[in-house]
């Protein structure tokens, strides 16, 4: 009940500006502390791959962006839907922030993907299935910022690119599964990078710890996004006022 | 219909309306272009969810009990919804039909009293702009809602015309209708003038 | 149902009183298809490589820049907004017209392929499959297709967001389609291919008019 009455006080968009406002600091602050426990562990401490030498150490930011192109989707979609059935204007805020950080992995995902395939496989892409997926997976984060982008009104723009989001969530799996497969049919089994039976613990922590701080990264900017998104779509109200004055002297 | 706020973009078009309508009124919405007549309308016809506040129908708000709201409710809009490529008969044809109504006499009276009888096989597309208005509003007569709401009825309407609608708008009131609608002219009929509330929006 | 045969009768109707918009998505298939050939080379091996993808992306492209015809005028003239408001279900007013709208696109154009595949020198005993693919593929494609029209109808140039949109979304439709009918030239069992195609429609049948509904009564306001 309790956690309850802070939710819904959080979906208060006043309410949400001031404690977001006062969880950036510290969550920024330890975003970075665990970025840099990471790529220190990653880059000096694991030991080189017998096979892949120095280069797999790209793994450490290619698999975490993966990961979160993913999930961020899920949230984006998630969110989407609160917004839709409940009508809740903070969940609208979050699905359209959360569109172009999810790009924005996505696109990492896929810049750091064909990075690691120059040395793997001698060429900048292949078409390998997981690539693949994640250039369908930009296509559809595009799909939904481009749509939420054509509406004047913010309102309509939030409710369509939501039930856009909605379609895509469904269709993820579906085109993930048809990718793969068609990916065996042409190319017939090619090495992935994931085959080795078990990861060595020293390659794990850093992965797994960078895997958080991209996940905390995500959350602070998200934060960020979603404040200045909802000043201005409350512009009118007092207190956006209020805290305007306090600004300019 | 309570505290209902209505904006297009950021601009807020009014706020805190209220009012209430009973059996046999008739409101009047006035306002100068651009005051959000249209956007009330649409409001109070449910195309649109208002910024705050509700509609409520029979009390309840209109959002839950949409089908009883729309089942009781026509509207006419600016554009007539209309189809160039059939003909009049045919486009009242759907139309009754989408309204529940299958009676070929009710759609032929309806031609008739609309002085559209001698215009039935031609296109739409080949009438005049006041023919497809009288045709248009054909709508209420083959669905027989309670609630009418009309967007600038008169539109391109002539003198006879208007007569017609207005004969139509006062046996709706007295048997137990509810017009909304907007018009820049003022209501000629006494009969509906002593039944006519007047909203004035700025 | 009073809904969907009516709202399919008069949209079957108006297709027929518009002729050129029921010839245009039909010669567009030709046009693209007849490129290739000579975009390539006329030698029939390689020609036959390409058929079952050149056939299906023509397909999928035709079927999709004819998409808007299943809302946009009714939103310009005002019939939406009325269909919206009506009491009928809008699920079964939608599925009435995406039906309309594959038998004036989708099954004209599944059933012109036969034609086109031969140009391309398709085996003959092959067609049946090629038929069978567009047969269960379209319909998904006009359904999944209707969401995007209903999302972007509100916009006045939703052309090419519709094509970003949608693109995406028929990948699957494409992968089964193109491979099953390149299986069946190589003499390979498709059946597997078929049933997944079948299943996306039905998936695509139960989910798109729902998400079609909700689109519009979104972008109507």
């Amino acid at each position: 009940m309790r956690l309850f009455r802070f939710f819904h006080r959080f979906a208060s968009p006043r309410e949400f500006f001031r404690i977001a406002g006062s969880m950036i600091p510290w969550l920024a602050a330890t975003t970075l502390l665990l970025l840099l426990i990471g790529l220190y562990l990653g880059l000096f401490v694991a030991p080189p791959d017998y096979q892949q030498g120095e280069s797999y150490r790209i793994m450490f930011i290619h698999v975490p962006s993966a990961w979160m192109s993913l999930f961020v989707y899920m949230v984006m979609a998630g969110t989407a839907a609160i917004g839709l059935i409940w009508r809740i204007k903070l969940a609208h805020v979050i699905a359209m922030s959360s569109a172009p950080i999810g790009a924005s992995f996505t696109f990492l995902a896929l810049v750091t993907g064909s990075l690691w395939g120059k040395p793997m496989w001698g060429a900048w892409w292949v078409w390998d299935a997981r690539l693949t997926s994640e250039l369908i997976l930009l296509f559809l984060y595009l799909g939904v910022m481009a749509l939420y982008a054509a509406f004047e009104e913010r309102r309509t723009a939030q409710r369509a690119a939501g039930i856009l989001a909605i379609v895509g969530v469904i269709n993820v799996p579906i085109i993930h599964y048809s990718v793969m497969w068609w990916n065996t049919l042409h190319q017939g089994p090619t090495v992935t990078k994931f085959d080795a039976p078990s990861i060595h613990p020293s390659m794990l922590a850093p992965l797994l710890i960078m895997s958080v701080a991209f996940m905390l990264f995500y959350a602070v900017v998200l934060l960020m996004r979603a404040r200045w998104e909802v000043l201005d779509q409350e512009q009118r109200s007092n207190w956006v006022d209020d805290y305007l004055e306090q600004l300019s002297p | 219909m309570e505290a209902v706020q209505g904006a297009r973009g950021d601009r807020v078009l009014f706020s805190s309306l209220s009012f209430n309508l009973s059996r046999g009124q008739l409101l009047h919405i006035t306002g100068p272009n651009g005051s959000g007549k249209t956007t009330l309308l649409r409001i109070l016809c449910g195309l649109l969810t208002p910024l705050e506040g509700m509609v409520r129908w029979h009390g309840h708000d209109i959002r839950s009990s949409a089908s009883t709201h729309r089942r009781e409710c026509t509207y006419i809009g600016h554009r007539d919804g209309l189809k160039a490529e059939l003909t009049a008969l045919e486009n009242l044809q759907v139309n009754a039909r989408m309204s529940g109504c299958h009676d070929t006499k009710v759609i032929n009276d309806s031609l008739r009293l609309l002085g559209l009888w001698d215009y039935q096989d031609l296109l739409v597309g080949h009438l005049s702009a006041g023919q497809r208005r009288r045709l248009a509003l054909g709508r209420l007569l083959v669905k027989r809602a309670i609630l009418w709401i009309l967007d600038e009825p008169f539109t391109a309407i002539d003198i006879d015309g208007r007569d017609i609608i207005e004969a139509q708008l006062i046996s709706h009131l007295q048997g137990d209708g509810i017009v909304v609608l907007t018009s820049h002219q003022a209501l000629s009929r006494p009969q509906l003038r002593e039944r006519c509330v007047t909203v004035s929006l700025q | 149902m009073t809904a969907f045969t009516t709202i399919f009768r008069r949209d079957i109707k108006l297709a027929l009183r518009h002729r050129s918009e029921l010839i245009n998505p039909l010669a567009f298939f030709v046009i693209v298809v007849s490129l290739f050939p000579l975009g390539l080379s006329a030698d029939s091996r390689t020609l036959l490589q390409l058929a079952p993808a050149v056939l299906w992306i023509s397909a999928l492209l035709a079927t999709m820049l004819s998409l808007e015809s299943i809302f946009r005028s009714d939103y310009e003239d005002g019939s939406l907004e009325q269909l919206v408001l009506s009491d009928h279900p809008l699920f079964l007013i939608v599925l009435g017209k995406v039906t309309a709208h594959w038998c004036t696109t989708g099954l004209l154009l599944t059933l012109m392929s036969p034609a086109l595949a031969i140009s391309l020198a398709f085996p003959p005993q092959n067609l049946d499959i090629l038929v069978w693919t567009l047969l269960l593929g379209t319909p998904t494609l006009s359904l999944i297709g209707s969401i995007g029209v209903a999302l972007t109808v509100g916009l006045r140039r939703g052309g090419i967001l519709l094509a970003l949109l949608i693109l995406p979304l028929y990948i699957p439709i494409l992968i089964f389609g193109a491979s099953a009918v390149d299986m069946s030239i190589d003499g390979l069992d498709v059946a597997g291919q078929l049933y997944l195609l079948a299943a996306l429609f039905v998936l695509s049948l139960t989910l798109a008019p729902f998400a079609t509904s909700a689109a519009l009564r979104v972008t109507l306001e």
